[in-house]
């Protein structure tokens, strides 16, 4: 098929393409959003973009932020992530929240990011939909949702919730850990019923929350659990076996080196911090080593960022990763392909790979480098950020 | 161990067979073990190391005596040398190229131990868990005379983790109210808090902007009431004038002299030069009313956070004042830091501004030398960088026997696998005035319990 007046390459980097080795003095050819070609000989003709000496990544994926929900500078106007009324909101989506004028998402391009999920807060036990987005140039948020990426939910459990709706002393909900456990399998069992009346010939009244938590029942919707102690962990397995559902990645996830066996038995990934810790009880044992150990019991670990600060800076998150253990391949890995398996994008995104999104970082040195910096980002294969024209991108909306 | 997999065959369909299989791939050969995995070789030497230590986190030992060679040496002042280092006693007697004996280094990196520019740490472990806390008196928002090696915890969990990454001391600093009361420059090792103290009375923190208001009884609502406060405290605390010897003394009077409560000493100390004032300010106006307050009173001041202190370099460079820099990782993240750039460190210096970084909360001191290495990528020369991480920067204004590797020094040094400002660095032994200390922390013991799973 001929390619179409848009299409250019990039010539002469060295490409990370994250799915096989590293690629040197490669050509990658991007036309009509897609990359269409990995090596060979450039198409003549087309537009080409010299980058020799630089690397080429696939745009990074932070399957963890409250970019948009909580926009820049924080205070009471723009606290929009955690819908504090009842334990279970289901019904709420951060799509709903999301503010696509956040001073933190032009930083985040120039640090090679090119999708997010935006998570609601971890106050409720079910806390709302995820919006899965890539950071296409828009000016409100409906461009920019990833539009085949699978549904999903946030959870939460242990300290937060009890810490939330245990203060509430008149109207207490939740108190304890095993308060939480009985009020899961109650809702579920809810959902159990709404979902068999809602099949029935004489439907219930449609209820938005049990809506999505029977979608969740049937495997239509990806649970993103807040997570940190290993007894919490093995809690929630056993209501997700009792139930039959999927608990897809476990987000923070500190204490997950201790139970790695009952990740890799369920088939759960994990979402990650490289050194985050002990900032409360539930995070004190938390290791720098537990993101290699779990990777190397086969699971898959996302670096998360959880901070729209440091989602400016994966490169040099994932460069912690191999300090404390992981395989420099395994680490890059972390902010790309296997976010990608995790959000149930991986067909399309996070690699560099022929007939992929051509979502693309360069970077003036090897990114694993903390000196190295994003020159250029392409989301689809347009251009979202480019250092030569922008700088870095700093100061107020 | 019997794990049931049926969950994930019952009705999931696509979702559960797309989502977590991780393809082998030949290129990337993964360690997958089936006992749940286990790292060969995660901290490099340290880990293995099981010589005894002190309560106090030294090697049992004393004051070394060691001669390393075919090293790469950072001396702390910016400058760069090849070849070895000789210590005897625990001093440092000498380093550079003259070196060839001793143990062969192969090219890694000498450098003289990270310190820190500001944090809480040992005043608190547990952000959430209030009886963990003592890094605030703030009784009434203004307490002067309060020091924070009355509350330094030198069985804190969070000081090795700083060590093991380099970070070998630095200022802990109270915070809370207008004035939050004395910090003091503290080794990250020793058992008890005197053999902890490298300098007590470091400096009174004083907070202007946002940060000094509050509603406690003595704090000022607004900036105005900041900078009304803070001038009325030093007004009302002129130190007396010395006794005059020629005076007569009447009979009657009292012979004791008029008594002087600790907060007036403090005070009084303050407005003699004897006690430094830490002035924190992050907003560029804010910055611009903490060094004129320090002028106009004549104080002995350092600045503390600026980030947004690029706007006022020249202000800042004029004024001589050390700054003791926020995170280059603050960003417009609030009202107070709407102008914070990553910048801010390379502008400083070509300013001509002296600087010491801050590595950030007490958990991630460790992330001091990833501060550096963000202020490098962004502009700030790497001999700079590690001046300004080495507490070779904090020298001019406090006497700490701390960020230089010449002969006549204590050995006061940490030996890592490269760059030491890299994110893929790993130490792999240090030593704190000539004693060595341990690398190993409550996280390396929980790694160890859990390296292979039982």
């Amino acid at each position: 098929m001929p390619l179409s007046p848009t299409a250019f390459a990039i010539v002469h980097a060295t490409v990370l393409t994250i799915s096989g080795p590293p690629l040197t003095d490669t050509p990658v050819v991007v036309d009509a959003g897609r990359i269409v070609q990995v090596g060979g000989s450039v198409p003549t003709g087309i537009n080409t973009l010299d980058a020799t000496g630089q690397f080429l990544t696939p745009g990074f994926i932070d399957m963890h932020s409250h970019m948009g929900v909580y926009s820049w500078p924080g205070g009471n106007g723009s606290n929009d992530g955690n819908e504090a009324v009842e334990p279970f909101t289901p019904r709420v989506r951060a799509l709903d929240s999301f503010d696509p004028e956040d001073p933190a998402i032009p930083r985040a391009r120039a640090g090679g990011i090119t999708t997010i999920q935006v998570l609601p807060g971890s106050a409720n036990m079910m806390g709302g939909q995820a919006a899965v987005l890539k950071l296409r140039l828009a000016r409100t948020v409906d461009p920019m949702v990833f539009a085949e990426a699978p549904r999903a939910i946030k959870m939460a459990c242990g300290e937060n919730p009890k810490r939330v709706y245990g203060s509430v002393t008149d109207d207490d909900q939740v108190q304890t850990r095993m308060g939480e456990i009985a009020i899961l399998r109650q809702e579920f069992l809810r959902a159990r019923e709404y979902a068999a009346a809602r099949a029935s010939k004489s439907p219930p009244p449609q209820d938005l929350d049990l809506d999505v938590i029977a979608d969740v029942l049937a495997g239509k919707v990806r649970v993103n659990l807040h997570c940190y102690r290993s007894h919490d962990i093995a809690d929630w397995f056993r209501v997700a076996d009792e139930f039959g559902f999927r608990i897809v990645t476990i987000h923070h996830a500190l204490e997950t080196y201790k139970v790695r066996d009952l990740l890799a038995a369920h088939g759960t990934g994990i979402a990650t911090w490289p050194d985050w810790w002990g900032f409360k009880q539930e995070a004190f044992d938390g290791i720098p080593e537990g993101g290699a150990l779990v990777s190397n019991a086969g699971v898959p670990v996302a670096t998360h960022s959880d901070s729209a600060s440091h989602i400016q800076r994966f490169n040099i998150e994932a460069g912690k990763m191999v300090r404390y253990g992981m395989t420099e391949a395994d680490a890059l890995e972390s902010i790309t392909l296997d976010p990608a398996r995790l959000l149930g994008v991986d067909a399309l995104v996070g690699s560099v790979e022929t007939g992929k999104q051509a979502d693309l970082a360069l970077w003036d040195k090897h990114p694993l480098d903390g000196t190295s910096r994003c020159q250029k980002t392409w989301v689809d294969g347009a251009l979202v950020y480019d250092r030569a024209v922008e700088g870095t991108p700093n100061g107020r909306r | 161990m019997a794990v049931d997999r049926r969950h994930l065959l019952a009705g999931l369909g696509a979702l559960a067979a797309s989502a977590a299989t991780r393809p082998a791939h030949a290129a990337f050969p993964k360690d997958v073990q089936t006992s749940g995995g286990t790292l060969t070789s995660p901290l490099g030497a340290p880990n293995a190391d099981n010589r005894p230590t002190t309560r106090g986190g030294y090697v049992v030992g004393g004051e070394a005596t060691f001669t390393l060679r075919n090293a790469r040496i950072l001396a702390g002042d910016g400058t760069e040398l090849a070849g070895g280092i000789r210590v005897e006693r625990g001093q440092i007697v000498e380093v550079g190229p003259g070196v060839t004996m001793g143990e062969d280094l192969s090219g890694a990196v000498v450098f003289p131990g990270f310190f820190d520019g500001g944090s809480t740490i040992g005043l608190v472990e547990i952000d959430l868990e209030a009886a963990t806390h003592d890094e605030s008196e703030s009784a009434d928002g203004v307490v002067t005379a309060a020091h924070i090696e009355d509350a330094y915890n030198t069985e804190s969990a969070l000081l090795p983790v700083a060590r093991r990454q380099g970070v070998l001391g630095g200022l802990v600093l109270p915070t809370g109210g207008l004035v939050s009361g004395q910090g003091a420059w503290m080794r990250f090792a020793g058992e008890r808090v005197s053999e902890a103290t490298m300098l007590g009375g470091a400096g009174l923190v004083i907070h202007f902007g946002r940060g000094g208001t509050g509603a406690l009884p003595n704090q000022p609502k607004s900036r105005m009431g900041v900078a009304l406060k803070l001038r009325e405290l030093i007004e009302a605390n002129k130190a007396p004038d010395p006794p005059d010897p020629k005076a007569k003394k009447k009979k009657g009077d009292d012979d004791k002299p008029e008594e002087i409560t600790r907060t007036q000493k403090a005070w009084h100390a303050v407005r003699a030069r004897e006690l430094k004032v830490i002035l924190e300010a992050d907003r560029a106006d804010d910055i611009l009313s903490a060094i004129a307050f320090a002028k106009e009173f004549s104080l002995d001041a350092v600045l503390g956070g600026c980030a947004e202190g690029h706007l006022v370099a020249a202000d800042i460079a004029a004024s001589g004042f050390l700054v003791l820099l926020a995170p280059t990782t603050t960003q417009p993240s609030d009202w107070e830091t709407l102008n914070a750039a990553y910048e801010n460190p390379a502008r400083l210096h070509a300013a001509g501004v002296k600087f010491v970084f801050r590595g950030g909360g007490p958990h991630n001191l460790r992330e001091l030398p990833t501060e550096a290495c963000i202020a490098v990528a962004n502009g700030l020369p790497f001999g700079a960088a590690i001046a300004a991480a080495c507490g070779h920067n904090a020298a001019a204004s406090w006497t700490l026997p701390v960020g230089t590797l010449k002969p006549g020094r204590p050995a006061t040094l940490v030996i890592a696998d490269g760059d030491p400002l890299q994110p893929r660095t790993r130490m792999r032994r240090a030593w704190l005035d000539g004693r060595e200390v341990s690398l190993r922390s409550r996280q390396t013991t929980l790694f160890e319990r859990f390296r292979t799973l039982w």
